[in-house]
């Protein structure tokens, strides 16, 4: 992954949890990298790690841990030096979620070792016909089902469009499918 | 085959179409998003100019010209220019162009979406990339700044730790002055007093405090010789000697440490040893002294063998000086702890014979210092060996006798001083009451004249006044107004060749060193040995004496 990440994940952990928390957690992962460059690739294995070593420090789950940096990843990963890159994602929530797959295509198109996920796009109404978007979501990567439902959460509060995010199918770590409703109706 | 009108605002929806005239009539959909007043009918040359090919656009003509160049359009008044090629068409052209932004921080300003580029045009990943070099950037300058911190902060911390080394060296020297101080007056008017005192019980007393004094004496030495190994201010200066001048001297200081012990000192010397060694003199004496006082505590009787041998090594050829007592000897587990510091064999060691458990330690230490070792091999109740190696051996030069020995003398240290004849008279600069009392006393003892001065500054007047002629001038080096390396500089100035030995409680090398370069001929250290002072004495006036002769021949 690119360093990014990592970068995201310890501004996450130091926002929310304090230095000694992540000094904890950077020497349990056996972590001795003192900082992350953003555009440099690390092995997955070593994200991996800290995610493990984290929920265990802090005592989540790990689906929790990294719904919880999902949600925080607009603020400390995205927008972290890519703000105005960022916004050509769209205006509001439909619009950035409509433009997930591209931004993510021309993302790997850039940076070659970024191996980002894919996405389509449906937009339908749930039960009550209020509309709704579901989300398919495939990546090579296991395990960040819980990351993308944070993400998605987040991006509802980035655009002040809260929402719920439930999590339809889910096939090895790798595939899902993802509910996205509005929690107040959007005009 | 022609596109639509949708089929261009799809597939460049930043185009621009233009009449024969150069007037506006078409403009896609982003473009419109970024330019909203941008009208049709409007010039072209009202709103834009051509920045590459740098060429006057006055003709529908110039643009159809240009159908195979990239062209770059600077928008007038707007942060960004238009970037594409120009298309022919029968009523005109069109301008296929994307804009051209230089930097991702330009996009809040321009309101553009990731929608708004066609899918095929390339300028998102463009400004993706710029971002990541920004980005890259940024870190950089961070990273170097951090850098350029912790290196500001690593030298500030290396002038701090210099700093507290120069000052703990200050401190070192300092006690060292003001603990020698007093012992010089303690073991002087000891001496004095063993030679004086008729009573046997009370020259045995005086003898217990000289001892004990000149015990405690070693100690002192012994932890600031340690504490200046290990913060490595301890330097040695290697020189060329005699082996005769060692064993001399290894006699000499057994004569004097033995006391009444019923033992005896012999020297073995193979015949492969050379006559001179190359190596730091004093640290050896100092290794050998810790060697035989160590075999003369722990043997309560018999013999004490020193024996020298050139010995082939790892390192070359070696100088190895074994010294083997038939004492206690030394368990086989409690060998290891003998060279650290402040360890002895056994606790029971310390309140039985006494001593800080640091003369192995100093020795080891300087004898790596001097690039060989010590090594001990030992059996309990039957004696112990301790082989130094030294690498020293330069050049075999001749070899010696294969043995020397004596007899221990067996009426120690109580017998009565036999003072020299030095009928001379002697400048002595010390600002000490007590040591110029003492230095009195010996010098009167041995006949000789004393004038003394109480700073460096008096000494020099003293000296270079009209009139004054001394044999010889004893220089104290730590003074008030003047210390005595610059009184003994000025008075080697002003054409005063006398013979002046330097006498002081600063027992560094660098003192030694600096005074010798301010021009002393002799270097000794307090506490005062009288036999070592006389000795000087008689030496340096001698050699004095002999210089002159050959000058006026």
């Amino acid at each position: 992954m690119f360093g990014l990440i990592n970068r995201a994940f310890e501004r996450f952990i130091l926002r929310d949890y304090g230095a000694e928390s992540w000094n904890a957690i950077r020497h349990a992962a056996n972590i001795e990298a003192s900082t992350f460059i953003s555009m440099d690739v690390y092995d997955d294995e070593m994200s991996f790690r800290l995610f493990e070593a984290a929920a265990q420090h802090l005592a989540y789950s790990r689906d929790d841990l990294l719904e919880r940096f999902g949600e925080s990843w607009v603020d400390v990963g995205a927008s972290a030096g890519f703000g105005p890159v960022m916004r050509l994602g769209g205006s509001n929530l439909t619009d950035f979620i409509l433009n997930l797959d591209n931004l993510h295509t021309r993302l790997g198109l850039t940076f070659s070792a970024l191996r980002p996920p894919s996405f389509r796009v449906e937009l339908t109404s749930s039960a009550d016909h209020s509309p709704c978007i579901r989300l398919h979501y495939r990546s090579d990567r296991q395990g960040l089902t819980s990351f993308v439902v944070g993400v998605l959460r987040g991006l509802g509060k980035h655009f002040n469009e809260p929402v719920d995010v439930r999590i339809e199918q889910a096939t090895q770590g790798r595939q899902a499918s993802f509910l996205v409703q509005p929690l107040s109706r959007h005009e | 085959m022609e596109l639509t009108k949708s089929e261009w605002e799809t597939l460049f929806p930043f185009h621009l179409a233009l009449n024969e005239q150069l007037a506006i009539v078409s403009v896609g959909p982003g473009l419109r998003k970024l330019l909203p007043q941008l009208t049709t009918g409007e010039l072209f040359g009202e709103r834009f100019a051509l920045e590459r090919p740098s060429t006057d656009i006055n003709s529908i003509d110039v643009l159809k010209s240009l159908a195979n160049t990239v062209i770059i359009i600077r928008v007038r008044d707007e942060p960004f220019s238009l970037r594409g090629q120009a298309v022919i068409k029968a009523n005109g052209v069109t301008l296929a162009v994307s804009p051209w932004i230089s930097s991702p921080e330009q996009l809040p300003h321009l309101g553009l979406q990731l929608r708004d580029f066609a899918l095929h045009d390339p300028t998102p990943e463009l400004l993706f990339m710029m971002q990541g070099t920004a980005k890259s950037l940024q870190e950089s300058r961070e990273l170097s700044y951090e850098l350029h911190q912790r290196s500001t902060q690593l030298q500030l911390a290396m002038h701090e730790a210099r700093t507290a080394s120069l000052a703990k060296s200050q401190f070192l020297a300092n006690v060292s002055h003001e603990l020698r101080t007093p012992m010089t007056a303690i073991l002087g008017y000891a001496e004095m007093l063993l030679d004086e005192l008729q009573d046997s019980h009370q020259r045995e007393y005086v003898a217990v405090i000289h001892n004990q004094g000149r015990r405690l004496l070693a100690i002192m030495d012994d932890v600031l010789d340690l504490s200046r190994i290990e913060s490595g201010k301890l330097t040695v200066q290697f020189e060329y000697f005699t082996v005769n001048e060692l064993l001399r001297d290894t006699e000499k200081y057994f004569r004097a440490e033995v006391g009444i012990k019923p033992l005896t000192f012999r020297i073995q010397c193979h015949a492969n040893i050379p006559s001179r060694v190359h190596t730091h003199r004093a640290s050896v004496m100092q290794i050998l002294k810790h060697l035989i006082s160590n075999a003369i505590k722990f043997t309560p009787n018999g013999e004490i063998v020193m024996t020298l041998e050139a010995i082939d090594s790892k390192q070359g050829r070696m100088l190895q000086i074994a010294v083997t007592d038939t004492g206690i000897g030394i368990d086989l587990e409690k060998r290891h702890d003998l060279f650290q510091a402040f360890m002895q064999a056994d606790d029971s060691f310390t309140r039985t014979y006494g001593g800080a458990g640091l003369g192995l330690a100093i020795s080891r230490r300087l004898a790596r210092m001097l690039g060989g070792d010590i090594e001990v091999t030992s059996e309990l109740n039957s004696g112990s060996t301790f082989s130094l190696t030294v690498d020293c051996i330069t050049a075999q030069v001749e070899s010696l006798p294969i043995e020397r020995g004596e007899e221990s003398d067996s009426s120690g240290g109580n017998t009565r001083f036999n003072y020299p004849n030095l009928p001379y008279s002697i400048y002595v600069a010390e600002d000490a009451d007590i040591n110029r009392t003492l230095i009195k006393k010996l010098l009167e003892l041995a006949g000789a004249t004393a004038t003394f001065g109480c700073t460096g500054r008096a000494a020099v007047q003293d000296i270079t006044a009209e009139q004054q002629s001394f044999d010889l001038i004893i220089m104290d080096i730590q003074m008030p107004e003047m210390d005595g390396c610059t009184a003994t500089r000025l008075i080697r100035e002003a054409g005063i060749n006398t013979p002046i030995i330097a006498l002081t409680a600063n027992g560094q090398e660098e003192d030694r060193v600096a005074c010798h370069n301010a021009g002393a001929n002799c270097f000794l250290t307090k506490p005062i040995d009288r036999e070592v002072l006389y000795g000087a004495i008689a030496d340096q006036i001698e050699q004095y004496k002999e210089l002159q002769a050959t000058v006026a021949h």
